[in-house]
């Protein structure tokens, strides 16, 4: 009993603290400090492509084939391109995406935050008048919604390319029957389902990773708990969220 | 600006970092706080700047309590002081140069003035040639300076060096005492050191004790 009241105290706990960073950051919308926001863009997006891109290919590739079963075995081998599309758009490719951004943007976020304010150097900012929301942290949240933003695109691009071509491979299915079914029954819909859900989990582990980074206490030790917990928690949102967000949307854009 | 702790109580969890201490810091007063470590010295220096509430007592700020400010007033406010903290607390992800700027750019001073103000300030610490270097490229004393400068640059009203002496070679040492002790007797000055000096002339005493109230 007293651990289940600890883990609902915990929840509301980071909760509270998502909602009041979201806020805050929210507030400092209009005056980020571009520097840190590009450097940010940088170090969580573009420095993520490779893993991001490679990580689309091999989810592409996976995706199509197990596909391609289950569509040879009702007759509708045809339908491969739209099955396998309509699997990454909606689910694996966010989600997979997501989780393995969490490890990535959000260790790494949570690492650095931690280390800063373990340092002292939050507070040398405020030390000098100066607001670290609007210098250090809102940039960082920000960037870290848009690299997953954009990394989702380029992993949805990389991982359809990897499909078509493991259909081909694979299959034996050709580029223009596998694209052509992609084309042709996938709708407008069903890429803002993935956007949204992307959008969503981006927002999550930038959110709770910077939580965990500024919520840091001791030294070392501090800064491994605050990064294990930011992929932790991020983790547990971004399954909670597409939970969520799975029969809403479907709802939504159907 | 004047300053005032008003029976100001602060505890941490289970312990407690200062106890009912009272005492006034007038418009260009020197004081030198000291005490062992475990004091609170630091954390006095952090409650006259705003960056720690009181869990009792009162923080004054030209007469008017801390707590009773809007949170825009505050910020106002807490432009007209500057604290160099223990450890250099500087922005990693930017060069000297901009570290030192920033608190000129942030009241909106016009960029080169901003460098050149910032420049003037490193040449007078000893830091010629290092503005475009990361602080992690530098020493653990030059890396102090650096963020003395920071302090420095914006001329606030109100200055709070914290142990600015720690981790300087004896040369540095003297060199900031001097550069400290030189600054405009208008300047509202709070020192804090881990033993009793003499370098900081017409500073009074604010002796502190590990968790008890400070002998004023």
């Amino acid at each position: 009993m007293r651990a289940l009241g600890r883990a609902v105290l915990g929840l509301l706990g980071w909760t509270g603290a998502v909602a009041l960073l979201a806020g805050r950051c929210g507030a400092r919308l209009g005056g980020l400090n571009g520097a840190e926001l590009v450097r940010s863009l940088v170090s969580f997006g573009a420095r993520s492509l490779g893993l991001a891109a490679g990580a689309g290919a091999l989810i592409g590739a996976t995706v199509v084939l197990q596909a391609g079963v289950y569509a040879n075995q009702f007759g509708a081998r045809l339908y491969t391109g739209w099955a396998a599309g309509y699997a990454l758009l909606w689910e694996f490719g966010p989600l997979l995406l997501g989780l393995l951004m969490a490890a990535r943007i959000g260790a790494r976020n949570a690492a650095e935050l931690a280390l800063l304010t373990i340092h002292g150097q939050l507070e040398g900012l405020r030390g000098i008048s100066l607001d670290p929301y609007r210098l250090l942290i809102a940039p960082r949240v920000v960037a870290g919604v848009l690299s997953v933003l954009a990394l989702s695109q380029a992993t949805f691009l990389v991982a359809v390319g990897f499909e078509a071509l493991a259909a081909l491979a694979m299959l034996g299915l050709p580029l223009r029957v596998f694209l052509g079914a992609f084309a042709e029954m996938l709708h407008l819909g069903d890429v803002i389902a993935g956007l949204t859900k992307s959008l969503a989990f981006g927002l999550a582990i930038a959110l709770v990773s910077t939580v965990a980074g500024l919520r840091v206490e001791g030294g070392a030790r501090g800064v491994g708990r605050a990064a294990a917990s930011a992929v932790l928690v991020s983790c547990a949102t971004i399954f909670g969220l597409d939970f969520l967000l799975t029969p809403l949307l479907a709802k939504v854009l159907s | 600006m004047d300053l005032a702790l008003k029976e100001v109580t602060v505890r941490f969890g289970a312990t407690t970092a200062l106890e009912g201490l009272s005492r006034a810091f007038p418009q260009g007063s020197r004081t030198f706080v000291w005490g062992p470590a475990g004091s609170g010295k630091t954390t006095v220096l952090k409650c006259l700047a705003g960056l720690v509430e009181p869990s009792a007592g009162q923080v004054h700020w030209d007469g008017r309590r801390v707590d009773g400010l809007s949170r825009r007033d505050k910020r106002q406010r807490q432009r007209d002081l500057a604290m160099a903290f223990q450890t250099d607390a500087l922005f990693d992800s930017a060069s000297v140069l901009d570290n030192v700027a920033l608190p000129l750019l942030r009241r909106g001073a016009l960029a080169n003035e901003a460098t050149r103000r910032s420049r003037s300030v490193l040449r007078s610490l000893g830091l010629e040639g290092t503005e475009h270097l990361a602080p992690a490229a530098l020493s653990g004393g030059m890396r102090k300076r650096v963020g003395l400068a920071r302090a420095l640059v914006a001329e606030t009203p109100v200055l709070l060096a914290d142990d600015p002496l720690a981790g300087l070679d004896p040369e540095t040492a003297r060199h900031v005492t001097a550069m400290l002790d030189a600054l405009d007797a208008r300047r509202t000055l709070v020192v804090s050191q881990p033993e009793r000096s003499t370098w900081l002339s017409g500073a009074t005493e604010l002796r502190l004790e590990p968790h008890a109230g400070a002998e004023p």
